[in-house]
C-alpha cells in the first residue's frame, strides 16, 4: 500500500489521510453558492483552509450540475490567474484543479496547478494528456459515462462497486502509461456522478475493496445528496453525515478527503488515524503526570 | 384484437418501499393504478401483454422477474428464469399475483424503435388473441424544470400536455405523430410503446380517460385507461 503520494515534487504521506479543501470560483455552485466566487473572497477560502488544516486544495471554475454554461475561455479565466496567486502566496501548498477539459487543465498546470482533478472521467480524454505532459497528478473518476454536467436518470448498475473498480483502475493504468506519475495517481468512485443514493452508500460500504486496488483513494462526499437523502435532511444538514461517511471511509483506508469543512474533516481524520494507530496523540497528559 | 389498453409510469419510485420516508407523494398515483389495472381485468381479456421500453425489442413470455438489484435495491417481483428491464419490473410490481388470472406476455420494444415499427408492432399485438388488454407503460419528459433529473428544456411541458390529452381523448392519430427525435432530446421514454398502443388500438374509437398526470419530481408521470366498444361479432 502506498504511503506517500507525490504531485509536481511536492511530497505528502497518506497514513494519516489527506483533506482536500474545496474552494469553488463559480457563482452557483450547490453548497457554497457563490461565497468563493470573487478572486478575493477565494483566495481568503485558501489562507482559512490552509489554517484549517488541508493538505490540498481543489479550485473549480464550473459548478458540477447542469446551468449556465461556462465556456472554456471563461472557466480559464475563473481558475488561472487565481491558481497564480495561490501559488505566489503558498509555494509549497498542493494545488488541485477541478476540470473536464484539458484547455483549462494545460492553462491551470502552466500556472502552478499540480493535480487535475477530472471529475468527469475522462470526458475530455485529452486531460490525462495534459497531466502527462506536465507530469502532474490526476483523479481517474468514475461517472458511468455520464456527459458533464448532467444528472443521473434511472441509471443502473449489474455490480456499482466492480463497475467503479474496473473503470478507475482502467484509467489509471492508461495514465501511467501515457506518462502521469505513477504516485501522482488516485481513484474517486465519484459519489452521486452518474449514481444513485443506494450506489453511492454501497461504494462506501465496500471502500476496502477500493482501497485494495493499490491506488489511494480519493473520496469526494462532502454535504452530497446521498447524505440528504439518506439522513432526509436538507443542504445545510449534510455536514454530521458527511463526516460520518468519512470516519468509516477513512477507517477502510481511503487516502484523501474532499471536504467543504476542512477543520471538521481533519479532526475526524486526526481521531479516526488515533485510533487506529496509525497517528500519535497530540498529547497524553492524563494519568501520566 | 383489443379490448382495453391502460397507461401507466414507470419510475422506481412507484414502488413504496424505494421511495421511503417520502412515498406518501405517489399515494394518489399508486391508487389511480390500481384502478387502470383493475380495469384491465374488468374487460375479461384471454391475453394481457405487458409493453416496455427497453435497449431492444423482445418478447420475454411469461416466466419472467423483474428486480430492482441495479438500482441498488434489493427487492423482486415474480420468480420466473428470464429477467426483465425496468418498465416491465415496474409493469410485474403492479400486477402482483394478477398474472395467475390470465394469461400474461411480456414485451419490450426498442427506444429507438420507428414509429412506423411500433405500429406495427402494435396491430400484430392486437391479433395476438380475440381479446387482449393492453398494459402500456412509459413516461413523459424528464427536462420539465431545473430540478428535473434532464434539465429544463421548455418543450417538455408543451409535450407532455400534449401527450395528457392524447391519452385523455384516446387519440391514435396524435400519439403516432410524436416526433422521435424529440422525444429522445426531451428524455421520453414513452414514445415507443405509446406508439405500439396507437397501433394496436388504430381504427378502434378508444373511449380514453385520464387519471393521473403530474410531474412531482420533474418528470412526466400518466395514468390512463381506454375502453373500446364491443367487437361487433360478439
Amino acid at each position: 500500500m502506498r504511503t506517500t503520494v507525490r504531485f509536481r515534487g511536492r511530497e505528502l504521506g497518506v497514513r494519516c489521510p489527506l483533506v482536500m479543501a474545496i474552494v469553488n470560483r463559480t457563482p452557483d455552485s450547490f453548497y457554497d453558492r457563490g461565497r468563493t466566487f470573487e478572486f478575493d473572497a477565494a483566495l481568503a477560502a485558501v489562507d482559512e483552509a490552509v489554517s484549517d488544516g488541508a493538505d490540498i486544495v481543489d479550485i473549480g471554475g464550473v459548478k458540477a450540475g447542469p446551468g449556465t454554461v461556462v465556456d472554456v475561455d471563461e472557466e480559464v479565466e475563473r481558475t488561472a490567474p487565481f491558481v497564480a496567486e495561490v501559488r505566489r502566496h503558498f509555494p509549497d501548498l498542493v494545488i488541485s484543479v477541478d476540470t473536464w477539459r484539458h484547455e483549462v487543465g494545460r492553462a491551470v498546470c502552466a500556472r502552478g496547478a499540480d493535480l487535475l482533478n477530472d471529475t468527469w472521467a475522462g470526458a475530455d480524454p485529452k486531460l490525462v494528456e495534459v497531466a502527462a505532459e506536465f507530469r502532474a497528478g490526476y483523479v481517474c473518476s468514475h461517472t458511468g459515462g455520464a456527459v458533464p454536467r448532467t444528472r443521473p436518470h434511472r441509471v443502473r448498475y449489474e455490480n456499482v462497486v466492480r463497475s467503479v473498480i474496473r473503470e478507475t483502475t482502467r484509467q489509471a493504468e492508461r495514465a501511467a502509461e501515457l506518462g502521469v506519475p505513477e504516485d501522482g495517481i488516485l481513484i474517486d468512485p465519484t459519489h452521486d456522478f452518474g449514481k444513485n443514493t443506494r450506489h453511492s452508500l454501497a461504494l462506501l460500504r465496500h471502500t476496502d475493496e477500493l482501497v485494495a486496488t493499490g491506488w489511494p483513494v480519493l473520496m469526494a462526499l462532502s454535504n452530497k445528496d446521498f447524505v440528504g437523502e439518506t439522513l432526509g435532511t436538507e443542504l445545510s444538514e449534510r455536514v454530521t453525515g458527511t463526516l460520518a461517511a468519512t470516519a468509516l471511509a477513512a477507517r477502510d483506508g481511503a487516502a484523501v478527503f474532499r471536504a467543504h469543512e476542512v477543520r471538521q474533516t481533519r479532526q475526524v481524520l486526526d481521531m479516526v488515524a488515533g485510533i487506529t494507530g496509525d497517528r500519535e496523540p497530540a498529547s497524553t497528559m492524563r494519568g501520566l503526570v | 384484437m383489443l379490448v382495453a389498453a391502460g397507461i401507466f409510469p414507470h419510475p422506481p419510485v412507484l414502488v413504496p418501499e424505494v421511495a421511503g420516508r417520502r412515498s406518501a407523494d405517489l399515494d394518489g398515483m399508486r391508487t389511480n393504478c390500481e384502478r387502470a389495472v383493475t380495469r384491465l381485468f374488468d374487460a375479461g381479456p384471454d391475453l394481457l401483454v405487458v409493453l416496455g421500453g427497453d435497449e431492444r425489442t423482445a418478447c420475454h413470455g411469461s416466466d419472467v422477474r423483474g428486480t430492482l438489484l441495479p438500482h441498488g435495491v434489493d427487492m423482486t417481483f415474480g420468480d420466473g428464469g428470464v429477467r426483465l428491464p425496468l418498465s416491465l419490473t415496474i409493469g410485474r410490481w403492479l400486477l402482483g399475483s394478477r398474472t395467475e388470472l390470465v394469461s400474461t406476455e411480456f414485451r419490450s420494444v426498442g427506444w429507438g424503435t420507428a414509429p412506423a415499427d411500433c405500429l406495427e408492432l402494435g396491430e400484430r399485438l392486437a391479433g395476438l388473441a380475440p381479446r387482449v388488454a393492453l398494459m402500456v407503460l412509459g413516461d413523459g419528459s424528464a427536462c420539465r424544470t431545473e430540478r428535473s433529473p434532464g434539465f429544463l428544456d421548455p418543450d417538455a411541458v408543451p409535450l407532455d400536455d400534449h401527450v395528457a390529452e392524447a391519452l385523455r381523448g384516446g387519440d391514435t392519430a396524435a400519439l403516432a405523430a410524436l416526433d422521435p427525435k424529440a422525444a429522445e432530446r426531451l428524455l421520453v421514454a414513452g414514445r415507443p410503446t405509446w406508439q405500439v398502443l396507437a397501433g394496436a388500438a388504430e381504427g378502434r374509437s378508444p373511449e380514453g380517460e385520464l387519471l393521473d398526470y403530474q410531474a412531482p419530481y420533474g418528470v412526466g408521470y400518466f395514468v390512463a385507461s381506454w375502453r373500446f366498444d364491443a367487437p361487433a361479432d360478439r
